[in-house]
């Protein structure tokens, strides 16, 4: 890999958390590059610690140890550059659809024109709900809200925690799509968390796998042809599938 | 629309269940409504019955405004700090049983009679309250929606600004409401120890005076008092909580 296209890296991150007079190791030796325009998806079982890894990458909570870099910058804390989408959306309900979309932009004070918001709620199919709120909403409609707030940011690096996990199998469907023409278009680089091998499959052009028990990356899976028209029903596709089902299977 | 309609039919209901006792009983006990009602009417031309029920008002909203502007704030922020919580929630929990009505004669030696020691002993009763469930409300913000905030970048201002305050604003208006009731209760019971007007002066007087019909008349003022105050609040619930009353 070209160093000086890499975005982000995560080097040899631990978590520990006291647990009476002993320690869990949560997290540990967690090595990570991702490149400018590039995804990863994390896979594992559910308490292997992917959450966990993806709110230090978001600079949320701390690591025991070990060190990140953003651009070749060490960070500890949030960045306006890493943007984080959470499973249950994090949109606060006393907010309407139009004050949650640009509520990013207004707490890091970024001007925003009605055009911007309009062609983002376009893209994103969710014009006319501006003066609903987020229970008025689909799951879908909530999540498609999330990203274009998100979006708004210009973030240089997507995190994104089991963001469809909560959604019926067909929009679940909707919103890869969509993920990976707004990844195409806007060049986005991003980590999604995922305990679905068919959606770690579908949207990581590596897939890493967790550790069920040790909290550490025990396989990465190249996976470069995800980005292929209708990916989802080729033969790599399954085949791709099937392998990391059985690497998950080893790793439990 | 259906809340003033029920509003209408509790009010007959009352009314109706009032006049059927006072049947029972007789005017001496308990006057119909029509005459309290009447009277009611005629004392509203008074300028006297006024200056009762304003003096009762001013303290009522004085001291629940008092409350809010110091419990809420302290509640929030105490709510969203784990290690002010720690420090806080103990004195609180020592200061909340003490019954803050058995410090009326104290209160009353240093504030007098007048209108300071009755919104000073409303807002000390209620202040508990709000604090309460301002802290709590605060303390009950999911996890998730804080990590989303500050993935976002929000400082520690907007964090009060935009989510605390109204993650807690339902709360808070419930316990407004329910502090109404308690703070006409507290009124009551100062005036009609210590005071040279307000509702309850109005109804001890008549009571002493063996004039029932007054008598109920203040009790209906303090009573559409309370209805009016906890109103005041469900009305202000409805303009800042918005989202909760949207289907």
């Amino acid at each position: 890999m070209n160093s000086s296209k890499n975005l982000l890296r995560v080097e040899n991150i631990s978590k520990i958390y006291p647990n009476g007079n002993k320690e869990k190791v949560v997290l540990s030796g967690i090595n990570i590059d991702l490149a400018e325009g590039e995804s990863i998806a994390i896979a594992g079982q559910s308490g292997c610690g992917k959450t966990t890894l993806l709110l230090i990458m978001a600079g949320l909570i701390s690591p025991t140890s070990g060190n990140l870099s953003l651009n070749g910058k060490t960070y500890t804390e949030t960045s306006n550059d890493i943007a984080l989408v959470l499973q249950d959306y994090g949109l606060p309900p006393w907010k309407t659809v139009k004050e949650n979309i640009i509520f990013g932009a207004l707490l890091q004070k970024i001007p925003v024109s009605d055009d911007e918001i309009n062609n983002l709620k376009s893209q994103l199919k969710i014009d006319g709900l501006d003066h609903l709120y987020p229970h008025q909403l689909s799951g879908g409609q909530r999540q498609r809200v999330a990203i274009a707030r998100i979006l708004l940011l210009k973030p240089k690096l997507l995190l994104l925690d089991e963001p469809f996990g909560a959604l019926d199998a067909l929009t679940r469907e909707r919103l890869q799509k969509l993920l990976l023409n707004i990844f195409r278009k806007r060049n986005l680089s991003f980590i999604i968390v995922t305990h679905d091998v068919e959606e770690a499959s579908l949207l990581g052009k590596r897939i890493m796998v967790m550790d069920s028990n040790g909290g550490g990356i025990s396989a990465a899976i190249d996976n470069p042809g995800f980005l292929s028209e209708g990916y989802r029903d080729t033969p790599e596709f399954f085949e791709r599938v099937k392998q990391l089902r059985e690497v998950l299977k080893a790793s439990n | 629309m259906t809340r003033y309609i029920s509003y209408i039919v509790t009010l007959v209901t009352v009314v109706l269940v009032w006049y059927a006792i006072s049947l029972q009983l007789g005017a001496l006990l308990l006057p119909d409504p029509v005459s309290v009602l009447s009277l009611l009417l005629v004392e509203a031309g008074s300028a006297r019955y006024w200056s009762h029920v304003g003096a009762s008002s001013w303290r009522i909203f004085a001291g629940m405004g008092l409350a809010f502007i110091v419990a809420v704030p302290f509640g929030l922020i105490v709510g969203s700090n784990p290690k002010i919580n720690k420090i806080v929630s103990p004195l609180i929990y020592m200061g909340y049983p003490v019954p803050k009505i058995v410090l009326l004669p104290i209160i009353l030696l240093l504030f007098g009679i007048g209108d300071a020691s009755k919104i000073i002993l409303i807002m000390l009763i209620i202040f508990f309250q709000v604090f309460i469930t301002s802290r709590d409300a605060a303390r009950n913000i999911p996890e998730e929606m804080i990590l989303s905030f500050r993935s976002l970048g929000g400082n520690k201002l907007q964090f009060y600004r935009h989510i605390v305050l109204p993650a807690s604003l339902p709360a808070v208006f419930t316990s407004m409401r329910l502090a109404a009731g308690t703070a006409v209760a507290v009124l009551f019971f100062v005036e009609s120890i210590a005071a040279t007007r307000g509702l309850g002066l109005y109804i001890i007087d008549a009571w002493g005076r063996a004039d029932y019909t007054s008598m109920y008349v203040g009790i209906v003022s303090m009573s559409i008092l309370g209805i009016l105050f906890y109103e005041f609040f469900e009305i202000l619930e409805r303009k800042a909580c918005k989202w909760k009353y949207t289907q």
